[in-house]
């Protein structure tokens, strides 16, 4: 070996160093190289969903001419609809109050918008916009939900922001319950799953449980890191025992997440019960 | 100099690719342009060049991603509970190790034609991700198998790359020419 080589020997002795390092020793270095990335995207979110939101909006002078001729005609119509949809609206929005997630939930939640997706063609996670500073009570493994079900979890808090795996990844796993059959089992995702086409497989089902498709799937509670009764998803295909490469000891079922995981925009984490 | 440009060139590619959602019709494939940065870097700089952008590409990756956690074992697959554990720095292996294969045998390719960046992109990027998935197995405790969707996937991620690449050959060629580094990319 040449002597002009020894450098690039040591660099990769250091990389390998970095590489089986402890969680607590590259922490600092990933928080400080990601510290970089935040705020750009942050800002690119706000102006993407700003971006959306006004393209909703704009339409071509011909649609809006048509428009403008239908809305004239509908004019008087909704005129006289008016008050009544004034009426209904503050119901709504009374309703709203009524049964809105947050405050009707035994839970607290630290609400957080999805600012970032992984690098990594690998791994199924997002990053979002709270961390440590925003809250202290936050930490790893804790339950990511959205009104309709379960997304995920943490699994790293920086200061100001933190990743979550989405319950597609494959090292996610979910002790759940069948809420029909209250069958129990392992949930996780499946390596072949991505946001675009998400799939979860329930695993140790017993052979002999009632499992039909179209049934909800919850998580159990066990374990303490899902709070229970947390939708997750619908059964779409029954796998039996000799299929499942389980040697016969139980049988698995694909699960479709209730969640749309491609269109998240804000989420909430479970920091704790009320 | 040029340094500085591949910083940037890092950065705004990190970037792309956390702000580019998964490509559903590619099979799920999301954005690699470390690896177009790569051969890039492999077929016109010098050996600190490609150690430069593989490591420093690498590493930012891996803090970017959950690569730097490791969440298995049968007792947290009940309780769903993860340790976390450093593995910062682990995709910085296939891109070190493509790219010095790329450095010393880039007298056996033309540089120029776009067709020859384009196989490079998507060979390439193929043959580092699939290490990469292997690497990312063992790291992970997972099993390792190479199903259609794996393969798929990673196919993706090549047919992207096969289009990009051309694009980081000319776009860099032309940032180091306003440099005034071309001399030294040519020579290379």
């Amino acid at each position: 070996m040449k002597f002009k080589h020894i450098p690039y020997v040591i660099v990769v002795v250091f990389l390998a160093l970095l590489v089986v390092a402890p969680e607590r020793y590259t922490h600092p270095i990933s928080n400080f190289l990601v510290k970089g990335f935040t705020p750009v995207c942050n800002l690119i979110t706000t102006v993407k969903i700003r971006f959306f939101r006004i393209s909703d909006n704009l339409k071509s002078l011909e649609s809006i001419s048509e428009d403008n001729q239908k809305m004239r005609k509908e004019l008087a119509k909704l005129r006289t609809e008016n008050d009544r949809l004034k009426e209904l609206e503050q119901e709504n929005n009374k309703l709203k109050q009524m049964l809105g997630f947050v405050q009707n939930s035994a839970y607290d939640y630290v609400a957080a918008r999805v600012i970032a997706r992984d690098s990594s063609n690998w791994w199924q996670g997002l990053h979002l916009d709270v961390g440590l500073k925003h809250n202290r009570r936050l930490g790893p493994n804790m339950a990511v939900v959205t009104e309709d079900g379960l997304v995920g979890k943490t699994t790293i808090i920086f200061e100001d922001h933190c990743k979550m795996v989405l319950i597609v990844d494959e090292n996610c796993k979910v002790s759940t319950t069948i809420k029909e059959s209250r069958e129990q089992g392992i949930v996780m995702g499946m390596r072949e799953a991505t946001e675009a086409a998400p799939i979860l497989k329930m695993t140790y089902i017993s052979r002999k449980a009632e499992i039909l498709h179209g049934q909800t799937v919850v998580t159990s509670g066990l374990g303490s890191v899902f709070p229970p009764n947390i939708p997750i998803g619908s059964i779409t295909e029954i796998r039996t025992a000799s299929k499942a490469g389980s040697l016969g000891l139980y049988r698995e079922a694909l699960i479709k997440p209730v969640v749309d995981l491609s269109n998240l925009e804000t989420v909430f984490i479970v920091v704790g019960r009320k | 100099m040029m340094n500085v440009i591949f910083i940037v060139a890092i950065y705004f590619a990190l970037l792309l690719q956390v702000s580019v959602p998964p490509i559903g019709f590619l099979f799920g494939a999301k954005l690699d342009l470390i690896c177009c940065l790569v051969i890039y870097t492999g077929m016109s700089y010098s050996l600190f060049s490609v150690f430069f952008v593989s490591i420093v590409g690498g590493v930012v990756q891996d803090a970017l991603s959950n690569n730097s956690v490791y969440l298995s074992d049968s007792a947290s697959a009940i309780v769903s509970v993860g340790t976390t554990q450093g593995h910062l720095g682990m995709s910085a292996f296939p891109y070190l190790f493509f790219g010095i294969l790329l450095y010393s045998n880039k007298a056996l390719f033309f540089r120029s034609p776009f067709l020859v960046q384009m196989l490079l992109g998507g060979g390439v990027t193929f043959l580092i991700l699939l290490v990469n998935y292997t690497i990312t197995c063992f790291a992970r405790e997972v099993p390792l198998y190479y199903s259609l969707d794996v393969i798929l996937r990673i196919f993706g991620v090549s047919l992207i790359n096969m289009v990009l690449t051309p694009f980081v050959f000319s776009f860099m060629d032309s940032m180091s020419r306003r440099m005034g580094l071309e001399d030294h990319a040519q020579q290379h």
